[in-house]
């Protein structure tokens, strides 16, 4: 019925709610998931650090940051807007660490990446709730957006969002190779002759790209980024030519469940898919640490 | 480069050395924290000047300054830096037990568990008064920091397990809790927002002395055992060979740490959270300031600390008078950025 | 003078079964060296000997008394262990690393005693540190950094050293120094040193006592002028080799045999002279 939805189809409530809702919905959960899979996989290579994730290093909290920035001082109210705020903040965000991260003598180290990426989200998070505080009305309005949410999305929109990640994830494919050798180690890596200030610079945009439209399109979704990376390598092992597919499969998997999840535990209503995300990756992501933790 | 101050008792037969750059900077920090205390006492709706502060302080001038001054503003600025300290230490401590500069207690998962507790008390319990909220949140950082540990332990613990399985339970927290405020009446989730962002407003002498006491349990403890930390960051290989009983070490580290953060997060809120700057990057000022994570770091994170609060109490009250913006949501502002210009002009990192 | 010795003992990593029933007496005030082929289980036994590997069977004995029985502090101040590759934090200096060698003697309130001063002073002047004393340890070469890490080991005032391969990763002048080092505390001060190393010929020309191990098992000990032979080589390396004197030391020289780069075998290989015309 589902494919007849699309194929023949006959302007029926079954038929309509297969296209503009559930298709869309799965199709935007599976997008965003396998995004910021290989997101929090390239960073976690990047930074050599298995804490690293889009979250951590800024792009959420940049965007969100952006997001309610944009509503508190304008007033905006459709969805559509906040998309490209989202981005734009995730964007910045990511540059500026990134510099901030390269900045001094040595050039970008993991450390450095890191530190700036907390610092910097430490600082949107904490402006971004004295906002909130200082305003309920956009409390109201955010609130449900902060938790993460990957309906109410009609195809459209998604399809503008969509070529950034697909540019994303082919990229970031095709960098597999270099990724490994990159997380091997800059010496090493450079020994093998990798020029390493170019494939960093790729990377970091690939993961601005691939986090900032998953956080546009459907909020911040904090878990994913940092634990699918986890499960992915210790199926796959540490060449990323396969840990990327594999964290871009699993991320997928990991959003749709959740999503299925958060839409019928509390039927009819509904839980953010962040929310969900993370009551199921975490204990299966626990469950891991427990078997045995593989540092990169 | 290394100065040390060694100080050696016959009689108690005590010894111990200090760095001297440490004692200096603790020295610096400590007289600019002063300093603007004094000025945070003096501002607000009723404005007092610094030397009419001091003399309020000392017992004599006006009446009214007096009473606005020792009962109103005193306790809330020296419950910031309590608060600050014993953040900025707990972090100290996470840091090296898990050798990452990523730990800090509001990410591994220990203030998540004390937000938790209180906030599914604020938005779930409608009709509790305010005054359960501290001992709430102080048993879910407890419950918390054990269920962690327990599922850490395989044979033993190791310092990345430990991080990684706290974020994991953090992320847990963290969900319900984004959940609850989803969910609840906005009233009660404004309520619970507001106690989110930390805040040290409103702060009596009662909750001082609290913290003071509990601080000055568990602070001498975190100093004595800093020894053991020093070793444990040599690996643990070495300080086996060293004569370090690793578990125990470990364990004990643990729990100062986690009292240490959950003392503060009960009286003042989880300040920082969820990403955390107190506790994340306090330690790190403290070692681009001394040059080395060696030693005296835990004193003068627990000095910076202490002081970025303060200084963001401050700011927080500043910015937008009368409105107050809590002094967590400041910290990270505050502290942010001047991490970040440590990191630009550090040259070993 | 304290004993050292494993008995029966039994050593699994993850699962595998790697020494089993091994027996070992290290000769005290000697230099004692463990060799053997990558996995022949000598890191193992050397980290069973410090205590950091708790043996499935057997004991390790200290004096007498199994050293598991005995408090980690205990063993500390009579045992110390250089690991391979060991990781500091940054920032530190050698002062403060050599200092922390100095932990088994602490106590609660006595950090830094009179003796502790001396012995780091001490420590640091035997390994010719005391001018680089305050510099961080990563802004040292690979050399400095090995011998700051054995002048903890030397504060820790211990009457057994054991080190993990501390020439792997060093230049040849470094290691040189290293051993030289080396030998220079055992002779003078009356250490016992073991060590797993790598080169075969280091350990000839450094060890007054030889271990080789293949496969968990001691295939046999000895002096080197004793024990290595050109069968003993092809047994615990799997390596045809010609025994030569070795023209520095007097102490027996494995020259490695390969496929390739060989002159033609002289008649007079099978007395072991070097430089002689053909």
């Amino acid at each position: 019925m589902v494919v007849a939805a699309f194929t023949a189809f006959d302007g029926s409530p079954e038929h309509l709610i297969v296209r503009t809702v559930r298709v869309p919905r799965a199709l935007v959960g599976m997008s965003v998931g396998a995004c910021l899979g290989v997101a929090g996989a390239i960073m976690q290579a990047l930074t050599r650090n298995p804490l690293a994730s889009p979250g951590i290093l800024g792009i959420n909290a940049g965007a969100a940051f952006m997001v309610v920035g944009v509503i508190f001082l304008f007033g905006v109210g459709s969805l559509n807007v906040y998309i490209w705020f989202a981005f734009l903040g995730a964007g910045i965000t990511a540059i500026v660490v990134y510099v901030l991260g390269s900045a001094g003598r040595r050039g970008m180290t993991p450390l450095k990446l890191t530190l700036a990426g907390a610092a910097l989200t430490a600082f949107c998070s904490s402006l971004m709730q004295g906002i909130l505080v200082l305003n309920e009305q956009t409390l109201d309005q955010i609130r449900f957006w902060l938790g993460g949410a990957v309906s109410g999305r009609d195809l459209g929109l998604f399809l503008q969002v969509l070529p950034y990640m697909v540019v994303g994830l082919v990229s970031a494919f095709l960098l597999g190779k270099q990724i490994t050798t990159l997380s091997l180690g800059e010496e090493i890596a450079k020994g093998l002759g990798q020029s390493t200030g170019w494939v960093k610079g790729i990377a970091v945009t690939i993961v601005v790209l691939l986090a900032g439209s998953s956080v546009a399109i459907a909020g911040p979704i904090s878990f994913v980024g940092l634990a699918v990376p986890h499960i992915a390598r210790s199926l796959a092992g540490t060449d990323y030519r396969w840990v990327l597919p594999y964290a871009a499969i699993l991320g997928a998997i990991l959003l749709l469940v959740a999503d299925l999840g958060a839409r019928f535990i509390i039927y009819p209503s509904e839980i953010p898919v962040g929310v969900m995300t993370a009551l199921i990756g975490a204990p299966f992501f626990i469950y891991l640490i427990r078997r045995g933790v593989r540092q990169l | 480069m290394n100065r040390w101050l060694v100080i050696r008792l016959r009689q108690p037969g005590l010894s111990f050395r200090l760095d001297l750059r440490a004692v200096a900077i603790i020295a610096i920090l400590g007289l600019l924290t002063a300093g603007v205390m004094v000025i945070n006492i003096g501002l607000g709706e009723y404005p007092i000047s610094p030397p009419d502060v001091i003399r309020a302080l000392l017992g004599t001038g006006d009446e009214t300054q007096r009473f606005v001054v020792q009962t109103l503003r005193v306790p809330r600025t020296l419950v910031a830096f309590l608060v600050g300290g014993g953040l900025a230490v707990s972090g100290t401590i996470l840091q090296g037990l898990a050798r990452n500069p990523l730990a800090a207690p509001e990410i591994i998962g220990i203030t998540a568990g004390a937000n938790l507790a209180a906030v599914m008390v604020v938005v779930f319990i409608t009709s509790i008064s305010i005054t359960i909220l501290p001992f709430a949140a102080f048993a879910g950082a407890i419950a918390v920091a054990a269920v962690i540990y327990i599922l850490a332990w395989k044979q033993g613990s190791t310092g990345s397990r430990l991080v990684l399985i706290g974020i994991g339970i953090g992320a847990i927290a963290h969900a319900v809790v984004t959940l609850a405020l989803a969910e609840g009446d906005i009233y009660q989730v404004t309520k619970a927002l507001t106690w989110m962002t930390g805040s040290v407003y409103g702060k009596t002498w009662e909750e001082f002395w609290l913290l003071l006491v509990w601080l000055a349990i568990f602070t001498p403890m975190a100093f004595l055992l800093s020894g053991q930390l020093n070793v444990l960051r040599l690996g643990d290989d070495v300080a086996r060979g060293l004569g370090s009983r690793i578990e125990w070490e470990r364990g004990l580290l643990l729990l100062t740490s986690v009292a240490l953060t959950a003392g503060p997060v009960a009286v003042a809120g989880p300040i920082g959270y969820p990403f955390g700057f107190v506790g994340l990057m306090a330690p790190h000022i403290a070692v681009r300031l001394t040059g080395s994570a060696h030693s005296g770091t835990l004193a003068v994170a627990a000095m910076a600390g202490g002081l970025i609060l303060v200084l963001s109490d401050l700011v927080g009250r500043v910015l937008f008078a009368p409105v107050e913006i809590p002094c967590g949501a400041i910290a990270a502002a505050v502290g942010a950025p001047y991490l970040i210009y440590l990191l630009y002009r550090s040259r070993n990192v | 003078m304290a004993t050292l010795r494993a008995e029966a003992l039994s050593l699994a990593y993850e699962k595998t079964m790697v020494i089993d029933g091994l027996q070992l007496a290290i000769p005290t005030g000697r230099i004692t060296a463990l060799v053997g082929r990558n996995g022949s289980g000598k890191s193992t036994l050397l980290r069973a000997l410090a205590r950091l590997l708790k043996p499935q069977g057997g004991a390790v004995f200290l004096d007498n008394v199994s050293i598991f029985t005995m408090s980690t502090r205990e063993v500390a101040r009579q045992l110390g262990i250089l690991p391979q590759s060991p990781s500091a934090p940054e920032g530190v200096t050698v002062r403060e690393l050599v200092a922390q060698g100095r932990y088994p003697h602490q106590r609660w309130l006595q950090r830094w005693s009179k003796d502790d001063e001396e012995m780091v002073e001490r420590a640091l002047v035997a390994t010719s540190m005391t001018g680089l004393a305050d510099r961080p340890l990563e802004t040292l070469s690979g050399g400095q950094r090995q011998k700051a890490w054995i002048a903890m080991a030397l504060a820790q005032e211990t009457a057994f050293m054991l080190l993990d391969e501390p020439t792997t990763f060093l230049d040849i002048a470094h290691q040189m120094e290293v051993l030289d080092l080396l030998y220079d505390l055992n002779a003078g001060e009356g250490r016992t040193v073991v060590m797993v190393l790598h080169d075969l010929n280091q350990a000839s020309r450094y060890a007054h006592h030889l271990v080789a191990l293949r496969e968990g098992c001691v295939v046999a000990e000895g002096t080197p002028a004793e024990i290595v032979t050109e069968d003993l080589v092809r047994r615990v390396f799997g390596i045809e080799c010609r025994i030569v004197v070795d023209p520095v030391a007097g102490t027996p020289l494995c020259v490695p045999v390969g496929r390739h780069g060989t002159v033609e075998r002289s008649d007079d290989h099978a007395a072991g002279l070097v430089g002689m015309k053909r």
